[in-house]
């Protein structure tokens, strides 16, 4: 049987004395490509957080690669690459600059791909990333994440601020990625449409909990039988989410 | 371990420290012209004069700012996952720690004539008290900012207190003693951010988010529905002045209070002087106008709620919040300043040192509301606090040549006006 890259039992966070997230199970097994969906404010990023260890868990247990996420070694640190909502990069930097930082951290970083990916995303490497568009900061991010040949790739909310042609892009790049069946890749998204092409696994989310795990291909059986024809995800996104 | 040497992420990071904030390089370099024009200037005062200023800036400036930066580094979620960052970072700050002690060791020895010996230690005690300064939490950073200022006000009145010569041994013990507890405490803390990761909020790292709203029971009368959502705080002229008012007076009398209950009552009246409670006003005006112009630059979102309008008509409305705000401030002030003319403790000068500052306020409105949300904070706080450190060093001169606090004033309205003028096409875009 593969050994899931991440697992978690009975998770729960507490914030100011109210429940966040409320005794989730989920494993992470490679090849899979997970679509975490859910309204706003259901604790989407909370979750992703909680599971790469940035929060203190009321109740519960996260592993990766069998060991406790909060005290992993450099070694399996290199194997996560995150996205954030917001994208973290140093605005005094160039992107040039930025791009020698977190290479630097890597062994096996990935050139070509940054070039590829610069160069058809028309990003300003040569500018200071205060003076860059959300959009272009956005792409940046994304490309550091990449770049960086993650195992499991995290990515909350990456397409929000990505004009639709750079979302197209985006959504190419990814499909590439996940070809690869030694990665697992997590995306939590709004545009539901959007991870209907890419995921094998949704994650469903409200108001902490978790109301459904499974592949997408059972989705439909969320809105029980006599559907006349296949269910959408966002179909299944609106009439289970109300 | 990381694969790699870290050569070029020490270099990056500490290269990101000198690029906080837009102009860090430019203030930079007027240090170097500064500690330039100290080296050619031979009377001895205009020397330390040039050389004073050359420390502010390339020695204060970024130590002031590292400390903040550090937070903002450790707290970013995906430097968490960099395999070796700890490292490369503490590397980073302890070579841009040592190049600062070193320049501080070099401008204090060249401008007071004191030995080496006894400049590194005095360099070291005031770089790493400026480094912790980001590290503390805030309420303890907004005391720390009260001690300086009493410092400088007694450095002020009797300057004969601040003469190193007298107390070299004291000094160089002091220093050693508080580098260590101060390095201690600052690799506890990394230790333990970077073991649990624990994610800070931008709002957290603010250097003047103090809780100063004076909303006592959250009953402040309501002003109007979209100033109150604004700022939540009650936005009525009844609440506002009462909040001014408490600020413009409580502040100094509870420090006064203070001051006898603790020092004999001749020593505790040397401090009551002409300068201090006006100070004490500006520095309490400081921090509670900036809380203010952070938390509206946070909600302005908010107010689609109650307007219906583009983000230009929105910014309008939290200008005129804001600016009724420093309206009641100017209002406490002045009567302070009126209180203190009526007891004959008032100064002339004094009156242009409350003009620039409160005109710098304005200044950090501006800069609070024109530029994109997730900057704003961070830039409205680190102008605050080069604010108070080029005031405290003004304050000290301005008997000497108050006509260049008008000139600064001149300045900050220039200021203003050029910002106005430069941001208000992008936002209305």
């Amino acid at each position: 049987m593969t050994e899931p890259m991440l697992r978690c039992e009975g998770l729960q966070l507490h914030r100011g004395g109210k429940p966040v997230l409320s005794q989730i199970d989920l494993q992470v097994l490679p090849g899979q490509v997970i679509g975490l969906i859910g309204r706003n404010g259901a604790g989407k990023s909370s979750l992703l957080e909680a599971l790469l260890g940035f929060h203190h868990l009321s109740a519960g247990t996260v592993t990766a690669w069998g060991m406790p996420v909060r005290q992993l070694p450099a070694q399996h640190k290199r194997r996560i690459g995150l996205v954030t909502q917001r994208d973290e990069l140093l605005e005094g930097l160039t992107g040039t600059q930025q791009l020698q930082l977190i290479a630097s951290f890597y062994p096996h970083w990935d050139r070509a791909l940054v070039d590829r990916l610069s160069a058809s995303w028309a990003l300003p490497l040569q500018r200071r990333i205060s003076t860059w568009s959300m959009g272009q900061r956005q792409r940046l991010a994304i490309v550091l994440a990449l770049a960086a040949g993650p195992e499991l790739l995290v990515l909350d909310e990456p397409v929000a601020s990505l004009d639709p042609l750079a979302r197209a892009q985006f959504l190419l790049e990814m499909r590439t990625l996940i070809a690869d069946q030694r990665r697992a890749v997590i995306i939590s998204s709004h545009i539901v449409s959007d991870l209907e092409a890419m995921v094998n696994q949704v994650w469903l989310l409200d108001q902490g909990v978790l109301r459904w795990s499974g592949a997408i291909s059972d989705i439909a059986e969320l809105i029980g039988p006599g559907a006349d024809e296949p269910a959408s995800l966002e179909q299944v996104f609106r009439s289970v989410i109300r | 371990m990381i694969a790699r040497p870290p050569l070029p992420a020490v270099s990056l990071l500490t290269l990101s420290y000198l690029r906080v904030f837009p102009g860090m390089g430019a203030l930079l370099l007027v240090g170097v012209v500064c500690a330039a024009a100290g080296l050619a200037t031979q009377p001895a005062v205009q020397r330390s004069s040039w050389l004073a200023a050359a420390g502010a800036f390339l020695v204060a400036l970024p130590c002031l700012f590292a400390g903040s930066h550090f937070r903002a580094l450790a707290s970013r979620r995906s430097h968490a996952l960099l395999p070796g960052f700890v490292q490369v970072m503490v590397v980073a700050a302890l070579g841009l720690f040592g190049l600062l002690a070193l320049i501080a060791a070099m401008l204090l020895a060249l401008a007071i004539a004191i030995p080496v010996w006894l400049g590194l230690p005095v360099a070291l005690l005031a770089c790493s008290a400026l480094f912790w300064f980001g590290f503390l939490p805030t309420p303890l950073r907004a005391l720390i900012g009260f001690v300086l200022i009493a410092l400088l006000l007694r450095g002020t009145i009797d300057p004969a207190s601040m003469e190193l010569h007298r107390h070299s041994v004291y000094v160089a013990i002091f220093a050693v003693i508080f580098c260590a507890i101060g390095w201690l405490c600052f690799a506890g803390w990394f230790q333990h951010r970077m073991a649990t990761f624990r994610v800070f909020e931008r709002s957290e790292l603010a250097h003047w988010n103090l809780p100063m709203g004076m909303n006592v029971g959250q009953r402040e009368r309501i002003g109007s529905a979209a100033g109150t959502l604004l700022l939540g705080i009650g936005d009525a002229w009844s609440s506002r002045a009462l909040r001014a008012a408490i600020g413009g007076l409580l502040v100094p009398l509870g420090l006064f209070a203070l001051l006898y209950a603790l020092l004999p009552t001749a020593e505790a009246q040397r401090w009551i002087g002409a300068p201090v409670p006006t100070f004490l006003t500006l520095a309490y005006a400081l921090g509670y106008y900036t809380h203010l112009c952070q938390r509206a630059a946070q909600r302005r979102p908010l107010l689609w709620l109650r307007c219906a309008d583009d983000w230009s008509g929105l910014r309008r409305v939290a200008e005129r919040a804001l600016l009724a705000e420093w309206l009641a401030l100017a209002g406490a002030m002045l009567i302070l300043n009126l209180t203190l003319a009526a007891c004959s403790l008032w100064r002339f000068d004094l009156l242009a040192l409350c003009v620039v500052w409160l005109l710098a306020l304005l200044y950090n409105q501006q800069l609070a509301l024109y530029r994109s949300l997730s900057d704003a904070v961070q830039m409205a706080a680190i102008f605050a606090q080069l604010l108070l450190l080029v005031l405290c060093l003004a304050l000290i001169r301005i008997g000497e040549h108050p006509a260049l606090l008008w000139w600064f004033a001149a300045a900050q309205i220039a200021a203003i006006v050029t910002l106005r003028l430069i941001a208000a096409p992008r936002i209305s875009t």
